[in-house]
């Protein structure tokens, strides 16, 4: 069955699917089925070149709404591709089904490589816990959101719009891991009829906020816990009881603003929660389609005569960029890793006791249980999770991980370390969270003049203080009464205030 | 081919262009972009254009990387801009410079808008033979294409009327070949003005590295703007200490000659080279004068002041003279022109006290509109 935006899509594109790739596709599709890949409907296109750089543009969504920013990722991109330095071989849309995008002109091999790659995302995007409250029909979503941004363009003006747009885009990445599950869950039970009894026991709010406290204050968390230990507990009737941490949730439900911009920052809030997911498992999503990408080739996607430029293709795809960290390869190994470690029982405590260098290189169990394990990995972890569970000192070795920072004397970047765990310290550091800084609702009514108060669970690294100011000037945009940010800089707690015409900071 | 990103490009381009014109001043004291003289665009480097966020400031962090090496190895330069060597898990820390490349139309028109320069009216028209792209003739032969469906049944139409071949009753017309009709491209004479710039420059020892630095500016701003008004512009430059010379671009700004000042030398040489070669009539024509201000004597002033007024002037748009304050030069020959010609149209005179003054020179010099 086709999707009903199919035929829009299918405008883009001037080549049919050849008949060659859709036997392919069956043949993919049904090796993956009998390994126990669950990849769904996928809906393949080819698009040009720049077609291919505007879709990654808007984030694979050729529909999206009208912003300057888009068109920014499109310079950058469209050039870099123009000049031969980047190529962009595929996009995946997370949705039902799934569209996936491939380069018109590439090579049979890379067509290949690249639909089998496709096949490990759409599993993943089905099976990975935090993709399981994900809108499965967001093209027609974000088509919508872009009817409405120009309604309101039309109606409002555009630049109005537009300034609005930018002011809440600065607060985008104010989500709450957390109220993923949440909403997976929601949309689970809105799915199907609950019971009577399940019905009782929800409380029912009528306040779309109150809904969202309740889920925020039930949700178990290293936050909650520390909050209890707080002395100075918030006094009585303090607004919001707890702090939140999903602080574009709060402004959603709580800022005085009007309709048209409740509901852009409605439809900004929707698409961060989209794509919140994606940013949290780029390692899995790529390290689990590299995995599959690998078999599904060598057993159903070669000819003989077609090994070497597969392999030359594959090396690029998982090669170690000179000082960046890529996702593919970190992600492919421990995959592998994983696979390899359980299928010889390298785990549990007596294999992490085990001091005796030859034995533990001679170890097999011969459980034979990796192939199950790395499932259950790709169904519940994210990539901090991932690292924290399964980065062994041998693999930082073996796949030559260190750490590096600039050091300002030399103004250079320096290797720092290899140490297994600063190494591992440093990339849950870059991990946790999605790389952003938690900050959470603490007081809607501070000092009694419904002043905003945020404060950031500062965690050793400081924020942008220039930033940090600019961002509060949008998110006075958004509250329109003095807003205020806890933190700490450079190990001074520090409050940052902006009343609207200055800032200040104590 | 048209795709939907092109008015999200188109807004974010105009966006850039609203930065560049907001730092227009900065680019032309830090001339860099005259470095670029020559090339068809210019590539003006801005900082990134982006939406503040609640971000962690990595800059001082370690970071996580992959490959070989040992501890105090150096991984790359820690330039701001170049994001090397930095990054995790796809992450770009650092300030990214943003490259944003403008044609010279571009450009010139964000100057314009700066200083609110009127546009040039051209002056005598030089008429020269332009194709326009419109298919708006009719000719019988051409590709099928081509065909112009309805001038060719009015041909058929009439044919068969006249030969008595039509019949009311049964109005069928079928065209042969010879009443085919094709579109075709339609030749038009398009008056295209013509122009020319005389850069002259005081090479004396007077004149330093400096004061040629800020020549060298102001001239590549003044020939963005006619180049935008011109198609067809031609540029040649005349240096001069004691007696005046033709010089080619790269002389022009980097011959140092020591010895006198005749500035009469120069235009006289001007003057020769209009009559030769670029009869008013024809010509759009603008000559820029830089000097420090010294001349030999008052009577070689005089001197130039008959020859503005009988030869120069007449023949010019537009004559500029444009004083760059120097620590040998007297400064002495703007107020004589100052004084001979208080109310020429055609005369525009500004001082040029250092970087900071070029944007209100050219405005001086281009806000005649001439």
């Amino acid at each position: 069955m086709r999707h009903p935006d199919a035929q829009a899509l299918r405008r883009l594109s001037f080549i049919p699917f050849p008949e060659e790739l859709v036997q392919v596709k069956r043949e993919f599709m049904a090796y993956a089925r009998k390994q126990g890949l669950d990849p769904g409907e996928i809906v393949f296109d080819f698009l040009s070149p720049s077609q291919i750089s505007e879709a990654a543009s808007y984030d694979g969504f050729p529909g999206r709404y009208p912003h300057w920013r888009f068109g920014m990722a499109f310079d950058q991109l469209d050039k870099s591709r123009s000049w031969g330095l980047s190529t962009i071989y595929e996009m995946v849309v997370n949705n039902q089904p799934a569209y996936a995008y491939l380069l018109e002109g590439s090579t049979p091999v890379v067509v290949r490589m690249v639909m089998a790659h496709v096949l490990g995302h759409c599993d993943f995007f089905r099976h990975n816990a935090f993709f399981l409250g994900t809108n499965r029909n967001m093209l027609n979503e974000m088509a919508n959101h872009a009817a409405r941004v120009k309604r309101y363009q039309n109606r409002h003006g555009f630049e109005r719009v537009e300034r609005f747009l930018d002011t809440c885009l600065s607060l985008e990445n104010l989500v709450d891991p957390n109220l993923l599950f949440w909403r997976a869950r929601e949309k689970e039970s809105s799915g199907a009829p609950r019971d009577d009894a399940a019905k009782q026991a929800e409380p029912r709010f009528s306040s779309t906020y109150l809904t969202s406290y309740y889920r925020t204050a039930r949700t178990p968390s290293a936050a909650a816990k520390e909050r209890k230990a707080e002395p100075e507990s918030p006094p009585l009737k303090a607004f919001p009881e707890r702090p939140l941490r999903g602080v574009l949730d709060f402004l959603v439900d709580q800022a005085p603003l009007e309709d048209w911009e409740r509901d852009i920052l409605e439809i900004v809030r929707e698409e961060a929660y989209y794509f919140l997911p994606q940013r949290l498992t780029k390692i899995m999503n790529e390290g689990w389609a590299v995995f599959w990408h690998t078999r599904i080739m060598v057993a159903k996607g070669l000819r003989p005569s077609e090994l070497v430029e597969y392999s030359d293709e594959n090396s690029k795809i998982i090669a170690a960029w000179p000082g960046r960290l890529n996702p593919y390869r970190l992600g492919y190994f421990l995959f592998e890793d994983i696979r390899d470690r359980w299928d010889k029982g390298r785990h549990g405590p007596e294999w992490e006791t085990c001091q005796d260098r030859a034995r533990r290189e001679r170890w097999d169990t011969r459980e034979r249980h990796g192939m199950e394990k790395v499932f259950e990995v790709r169904s519940a972890f994210d990539d901090a999770q991932l690292l924290d569970a399964f980065l062994t000192p041998e693999f930082v070795i073996k796949s030559r991980l260190f750490t590096f920072r600039l050091n300002p004397r030399q103004g250079a970047y320096v290797l720092e370390s290899r140490e297994f765990q600063k190494v591992k310290s440093t990339l849950l550091a870059h991990l946790t969270n999605g790389g952003e800084p938690v900050l959470e609702v603490v007081d809607a009514n501070h000092a009694n003049r419904s002043e905003l108060l945020l404060r950031h669970l500062h965690d050793g690294v400081d924020l942008k203080v220039g930033e940090a100011r600019q961002t509060l000037h949008a998110l006075h945009h958004v509250w329109r009464r003095p807003v205020n940010l806890q933190t700490v800089f450079q190990g001074q707690p520090k409050t940052y205030t902006f009343d609207g015409s200055r800032d200040t900071e104590q | 081919m048209t795709l939907r990103i092109h008015s999200d490009h188109a807004r974010f381009r105009s966006i850039v262009k609203g930065r560049v014109r907001e730092n227009l001043r900065r680019f032309i004291v830090q001339g860099d972009l005259v470095a670029q003289h020559g090339r068809k665009k210019v590539a003006i480097p801005l900082k990134e254009i982006r939406l503040p966020k609640f971000e962690y400031s990595w800059e001082d962090q370690p970071q996580a990387g992959q490959g070989e090496g040992k501890e105090g190895d150096v991984l790359g330069t820690g330039k701001p801009g170049e994001g090397e060597g930095a990054g995790e898990a796809g992450d770009q820390p650092g300030e990214h410079a943003l490259e944003v490349e403008l044609t010279l139309e571009e450009l010139a028109q964000i100057l314009g808008e700066e200083l609110e320069l009127p546009r040039i009216q051209p002056r005598g028209q030089k008429v020269l033979t332009s194709y326009t792209g419109r298919f708006t003739g009719i000719r019988r032969t051409g590709p099928e294409s081509l065909v112009h469906f309805k001038r060719t049944f009015k041909a058929a139409l009439r044919r068969t009327i006249s030969s008595g071949e039509y019949n009311a009753g049964d109005p069928l017309v079928v065209p042969v070949r010879e009443d085919k009709r094709y579109r075709a491209r339609k030749e038009v004479l398009l008056p295209q003005s013509a122009a020319a710039i005389l850069y002259m420059m005081d090479v004396s020892g007077s004149m330093g590295e400096e004061q040629k630095e800020i020549v060298r500016i102001e001239a590549f701003w003044i020939d963005l703007w006619l180049r935008s008004h011109y198609k067809n512009l031609q540029i040649r430059y005349i240096t001069h200490d004691a007696e005046a010379r033709e010089v080619d671009r790269d002389t022009f700004f980097k011959s140092m000659e020591s010895g006198g000042t005749l500035i009469s030398s120069a235009y006289a040489l001007a003057s020769d080279m209009i009559k030769k070669d670029y009869p008013p009539d024809d010509w759009n024509l603008y000559l820029f004068h830089f000097s420090d201000g010294d001349n030999w004597s008052d009577e070689d002033s005089a001197h130039c002041v008959d020859l503005m007024n009988q030869r120069l002037l007449p023949a010019a748009n537009l004559f500029a003279y444009g004083q760059v304050k120097s620590a040998y030069g007297s400064g002495a020959f703007y107020p004589i022109l100052e004084k001979a010609f208080p109310e020429q149209e055609n005369v525009a005179l500004s001082k040029i006290d250092d970087k900071e003054h070029i944007l209100d020179s050219i405005r001086e010099f281009l806000g005649k509109g001439r």
